[in-house]
């Protein structure tokens, strides 16, 4: 990987059963780019297709723990083979792989130590209705506990400068519900003094298959995530 | 002494063996031994002087004795919840940390094996 690909920034993604989106996510990375690609626990055939690829890495998990968990497991992979930046994006086809380019421009450019990428002030393709309510609420909610001002907090399309980042691990520790750690991090990141750039991403439908979050459970998980960690009070 | 209370005093002391036994076979942690014996001794002693609970009754201002247990039956279990909840987090927590390890470790001796092959 590291003779064909940039040797300071990666792309990480996590997969859950994704066979049949995988593939067409890969093959549209620009060139240039490193993938780690975090098997979560997949029943099919996920990883022996990321391995096609010569650009990507694969780590299994050998159970599924849930997509937060396989998020740190890939950001603790990208901190240990030395890169100076992450930019994470979902394996379904939803995100654009074509916008990696724009991530790297913003964090190379500084500003912010996690660069988010923003559904409402790009495009959001075929979302459900309780899905785009819910989010400039949420987002309200989060930005009046830290202060940021993101239009988008949930959206996973997101950059990390790893030089911060590694300073600040314990931020990713003993998420109360790790499958909704996006508010989680917020939180935490703005009690540490982490900064927060937006930049537009548009996002489209899943490829195929279904997610595995229900709308109305995953409002009230990350409600419940919200008021847990702005309890904690104490920076972890 | 009614038969009923012979058998709860002989079923309450059983019981406080076994878990002195699991004790000291260490299959059961010092707070579950603490636990388990407090509710055997209070069952053992209570078969024994069974006019302690009459007094205990009086205590609480309580006059029927199935409401008493019954109460008490229910606070120990949400007890007994409240526990093993804590405990499924911790274990929860400890699993995720053992398998992110592991993943970890195989991709590094697999990056390691392609290094040595190239």
């Amino acid at each position: 990987m590291a003779d064909i690909c940039k040797n300071d920034i990666v792309i990480t993604s996590e997969a859950l059963n994704e066979a049949e989106n995988i593939g067409l996510v890969f093959e549209r990375v620009p060139k240039g780019y490193g993938v780690i690609l975090v098997d979560d626990g997949s029943t099919d055939n996920t990883a022996s297709i990321g391995r096609v690829y010569p650009f990507v890495k694969v780590i299994s998990h050998a159970v599924n723990l849930g997509q937060g968990v396989a998020f740190v497991t890939g950001l603790k992979a990208a901190i240990d083979l030395g890169y100076r930046y992450m930019i994470h994006m979902d394996s379904d086809g939803q995100h654009k792989p074509e916008d990696i380019p724009r991530f790297e421009e913003a964090l190379r450019a500084g500003g912010g130590d996690i660069v988010v990428g923003s559904r409402i002030l790009g495009q959001m393709n075929k979302t459900t209705f309780l899905r785009r309510s819910f989010l400039p609420v949420l987002a309200r909610i989060i930005n009046g506990i830290t202060k940021y001002e993101m239009s988008d907090p949930m959206c996973g399309f997101r950059g990390y400068d790893l030089d911060v980042i590694r300073m600040n691990l314990g931020m990713f520790a003993n998420y109360h519900n790790p499958q909704y750690n996006a508010v989680e991090m917020f939180i935490r990141a703005s009690r540490r003094g982490i900064r927060v750039k937006e930049i537009p991403v548009s996002v489209d439908e899943r490829s195929s298959g279904s997610s595995y979050k229900g709308e109305l459970r995953y409002g009230w998980n990350v409600m419940v995530s919200i008021i847990k960690t702005y309890l904690e009070g104490v920076d972890k | 002494m009614k038969a009923i209370f012979i058998l709860l005093a002989l079923a309450a002391f059983f019981m406080a063996s076994l878990t002195f036994y699991w004790a000291r076979q260490r299959k059961i942690t010092i707070r579950t031994f603490f636990l388990w014996m407090f509710v055997w001794l209070s069952m053992l002693i209570f078969s024994l002087f069974p006019d302690l609970l009459t007094v205990l009754l009086k205590v609480v201002r309580m006059e029927i004795r199935a409401y008493f247990f019954f109460l008490s039956g229910i606070l120990f279990l949400f007890l007994l919840q409240f526990l093993r909840a804590l405990s499924d987090k911790r274990n929860e927590r400890a699993l995720h940390a053992l398998v992110q390890e592991v993943a970890l470790l195989k991709f590094k001796i697999e990056q390691l094996e392609e290094q040595k092959n190239a």
